[in-house]
């Protein structure tokens, strides 16, 4: 069977693309276990295991954040409060106000939790920021946090 | 019709209005500093495409309207046919035709192979043979040669593989009333369309050639900016022009278009003949179709370097615009390149080549595609077909950039032959930037779609849109293997699409039973054979072919017999297809025949595959031109049709169309309208008799082919019954029906 015809058969071409999906597949989860293995704590209806967010604390730590990343980021520091992390939410908070200092439902979010963990100076700079801005909808995205 | 070239004129101004619009936009507001290299390559592609199409519309802006004059009796022409080493049945072919141009001539075959039985040959063939000891300059050299050693004042140069018309001068000699024409250019047309460069839909009648652009639309229209240019063959010359400019030009390896460039800087015209008066045979498989392309792309360009048309002196402004949107258009392969692999990187590398990837964006993106397409399309007048021309660039891009950068890093270029004779299949080697590409579209798919599914990414729309152009990519490279990699034909010779009257009996038959049946294709070695009798698979059949006037006699055996499956339950045991060989068949009947597919099934077949307004614009112009419309659809059924004048048979034809009411057919002699026929209508359900009269008779092919529309007057016996029968009032058993799907052949 010579190429043209090999690259004709409809076996080949199944089988092929088969392995070649499989490969595909294979290596996306590989290159994006981080990111999969947060959709799934992220979407779980019960509290995630307190070990395996800090695994994917300490390795999205480990990197500087980009700005397309900024919901993998969010996805984290909600999981962290659900599993009761939340010096370490705060340490994700802080990163993300870092990449976006104009996001005010981080900042807003940021400055609670600062406040919850009775670090009023920290947590007073934020509300600062978001009153100077605009205090109008304020009262709306603290509703929507809660 | 001072007007008539407005609308199109309109669309190219809007296009590029729009194009111009969407480029500024895109400049401003959407570079990506942080995909500053996808960013600044997506926009490049863009401004790249920008000035191919204002060149290219440049170039269509208006054709140039020749009334063809009458030629000019007494010059004296010499004929080359150059040739290197081409298949000795190919010239054969060429020369006889050459012979049969009826205007006075000479001749040459022009043999740089140096080949002694080819001399013999050329002397049978009525042919002058000039050789060469060396093969300087490739082509032009051996043109050159022969301007030493020939003394015509007029020269016509057609490639080895050409077979011109018997009216070629008388319809070219003419333009040289005008003493500042260097030379007269007409259109190539391939004849065997089973090639790759060309598309056939044998339903719809349609046809596409890769090369139906440029030579039906932009040589016309350049022809109006005098920058139309000589294309190496089917060409006639003024031997002085040649000679004012020093000969055929060398030093490159595109000798046509750099002898056109110094002709026009030297002062003289070049004028385009726009009719098909000559039929070439197309490169076969992609290895040759690549090896042509890439000789043309790399000579292009290369005039860049040698013969630069922006700055050689004597050209006028349009002529260095047109000249320099040649060498432009081969440049195609990069920003094709950046259009191909960027969905994939865009997915696979999560980055953005569009700044804010917004509904801001999308709505002028949308915009600016579609008044694209659209413009593209209108502008073209019927000859702009996207998705054929998009899968030529993807078989092809690879090729231009080799071409550039050849160019580029000058390695010196060889003049290359393309090989016109057996189909070989396609090496996996040969469509290894298809395959990649493939490949990579398709895994940007997987990649994106996983990216979505797993919730990796919350770009859907940039995602989206990627996956959109992976998956136009991927298909169009797909399409392109899987057309290229398609079991290829065995045949040497292409056999001619076209239906003429055979009759046929087989030694058990008595002479007066011959029966008539109908070619589905033809050359000078086989048929493709309809009958309505079975015919034995062992036993040798004897054919009269009715080629117009002349009849030509001979045995057949039969090959091979279409499978009955094939066929719909009702025409079974009534409708045969058989694969004929001819057997004892003279040369000089080889020729007649040959000659016969030529001169007339091929000038019938292009007068049917022609360019066809949409079935909407038909509309409206009957609409407009108040028009009847037809009470019975006229469907189009190939049948054999015996015109009989007191009993006996006069003239076998084939019909192109029937209907209760009436019929066509094409006859070679003229038929005066108002004539009533008898006619004996052959089909598998058996024959009918009717009397019919002549309601309209026009010339459709030059001198030998005239259509005649009949309606019946008068049916003999039970033929209404049959004859209903036959146009299928039900559409289940309508003869149509089958016809239609025998004919399917995938080119």
């Amino acid at each position: 069977m010579n190429s043209s015809k090999l690259i004709r058969n409809k076996w080949f071409i199944v089988i092929f693309f088969l392995f070649y999906f499989g490969i595909f597949w294979g290596a996306f989860r590989w290159v994006y276990k981080n990111e999969i293995l947060l959709q799934l704590l992220y979407e779980g209806a019960e509290s995630p295991d307190a070990d395996k967010v800090m695994m994917l604390y300490n390795a999205m730590m480990r990197k500087v954040p980009g700005r397309k990343e900024i919901n993998s980021y969010y996805c984290l520091g909600k999981i962290l409060i659900r599993a009761e992390k939340r010096k370490e939410a705060i340490k994700v908070l802080n990163s993300m106000i870092k990449i976006t200092p104009d996001d005010r439902s981080v900042r807003l979010w940021l400055a609670i939790e600062l406040h919850n963990q009775q670090r009023y100076r920290e947590a007073e700079k934020h509300f600062v920021v978001l009153l100077k801005k605009n205090s109008k909808d304020l009262a709306q995205k603290y509703a929507e946090y809660n | 019709m001072k007007y008539r070239h407005s609308p199109y004129q309109a669309a190219i101004i809007i296009t590029l209005g729009v194009y111009l619009y969407y480029l500024v936009y895109r400049i401003r507001y959407t570079i990506n500093p942080e995909s500053l290299i996808l960013s600044i390559g997506f926009f490049y592609a863009e401004a790249h495409g920008f000035l191919a199409l204002f060149l290219f519309f440049f170039q269509i802006w208006k054709p140039a309207e020749r009334k063809c004059p009458s030629p000019i009796p007494g010059l004296s022409v010499d004929i080359y046919v150059p040739t290197y080493n081409e298949d000795i049945s190919i010239l054969r072919k060429t020369a006889l035709s050459c012979a049969k141009i009826r205007y006075p001539h000479t001749t040459y075959i022009l043999d740089d192979g140096n080949r002694p039985e080819l001399a013999k040959e050329a002397e049978r063939w009525g042919c002058k043979y000039i050789a060469r000891k060396e093969s300087a300059d490739a082509k032009a050299g051996n043109l050159n040669n022969a301007l030493q050693h020939t003394d015509g004042d007029y020269v016509v140069i057609f490639d080895a593989d050409f077979v011109p018309q018997p009216n070629f001068l008388d319809r070219t000699i003419g333009y040289f009333h005008d003493p500042n024409v260097a030379f007269v250019q007409t259109p190539h047309n391939y004849y065997n369309v089973d090639s790759f460069q060309f598309r056939i839909n044998k339903k719809k009648e349609q046809s596409w050639n890769e090369q139906d652009i440029f030579y039906k639309l932009m040589m016309p229209c350049r022809d109006n900016w005098n920058s139309t240019f000589f294309t190496g063959s089917a060409a006639v010359f003024r031997k002085q022009a040649l000679e004012d400019i020093g000969g055929i030009a060398t030093g490159n390896i595109t000798e046509d278009i750099n002898t056109t460039i110094l002709l026009y800087s030297h002062g003289w015209k070049g004028i385009y003949h726009d009719e098909i008066l000559s039929h070439g045979l197309a490169a076969k498989d992609l290895k040759n179709y690549h090896t042509q392309v890439m000789r043309w792309a790399e000579g292009n360009i290369g005039l860049f370097f040698v013969n630069n048309p922006l700055f050689v002196r004597g050209l006028s402004i349009p002529q260095r615009i047109c000249f320099f949107a040649v060498i432009f258009s081969w440049l195609i392969g990069f920003p094709k390149l950046i259009y191909f692999v960027l969905p994939p990187i865009m997915i696979l590398s999560g980055g953005h080549p569009i700044g804010s990837f917004d509904f801001s964006f999308m709505w002028r993106y949308v915009m600016f595609l579609g008044v694209i397409l659209l413009g593209f399309k209108f502008a073209c007048r019927g000859y702009g077909r996207i998705r054929y021309d998009e899968s030529y660039l993807m078989m092809n891009f690879f090729i231009f950039i080799k071409a550039s950068l050849k160019n580029v890093v000058r390695l010196k270029s060889v003049f290359k032959v393309t090989g016109k004779g057996l189909q070989a299949s396609t090496n996996i080697l040969e469509i290894i930037p298809q395959s990649l590409l493939c490949l990579i579209c398709f895994g940007g798919i997987a990649w994106g779609g996983l990216k979505i599914y797993y919730g990796v990414s919350s770009d859907y729309l940039g995602i989206g849109v990627a996956i959109f152009w992976c998956f136009v990519n991927g298909s169009l490279a797909a399409s392109g293997i899987e057309l290229v990699t398609r079991p290829y034909y065995k045949r040497k010779d292409f056999r001619f699409i076209g239906s003429i009257p055979v009759r046929y009996s087989t030694p058990s038959d008595s002479v007066s039973l011959s029966r008539v049946g109908i070619s589905r294709d033809l050359n000078e070695h086989g048929i493709s054979l309809v009958t309505f009798t079975p015919l034995l698979l062992d036993k040798p059949v004897s054919l009269s072919l009715c080629l117009n006037e002349r009849t030509v006699t001979c045995n057949a055996s039969v090959l091979y017999t279409a499978h009955s499956s094939h066929l719909p339950q009702y025409l079974h045991g009534r409708m045969f297809v058989y694969g004929l060989k001819f057997e004892g068949v003279s040369r000089e009947e080889m020729d007649v025949i040959s000659m016969y597919c030529f001169n007339t099934i091929l000038l019938r077949f292009l007068q049917r595959f022609e360019k066809k307004p949409s079935v909407f614009l038909r509309l409206i112009f009957r609409l407009y031109h108040h028009e009847r419309f037809r009470r019975y659809i006229r469907k189009k059924i190939t049948i054999p049709l015996v015109i009989r004048n007191n009993g006996e048979p006069s003239l076998t034809v084939v019909t192109n169309d029937v209907s209760i009411s009436g019929l066509s057919f094409t006859s070679y002699v003229p038929l005066a309208t108002g004539t009533l026929l008898h006619m004996e209508i052959i089909t598998p359900f058996g024959n009918f008799f009717a009397e019919g009269e002549i309601k309209q008779m026009r010339e459709i092919v030059s001198e030998n082919s005239y259509f005649v529309g009949v309606k019946f007057t008068h049916f003999f016996g039970q033929s209404e019954e049959l004859s209903l029968r036959v146009s299928g009032r039900d559409d289940k058993e309508s003869l149509d029906r089958w016809l239609k799907t025998a004919a399917n052949g995938k080119n």
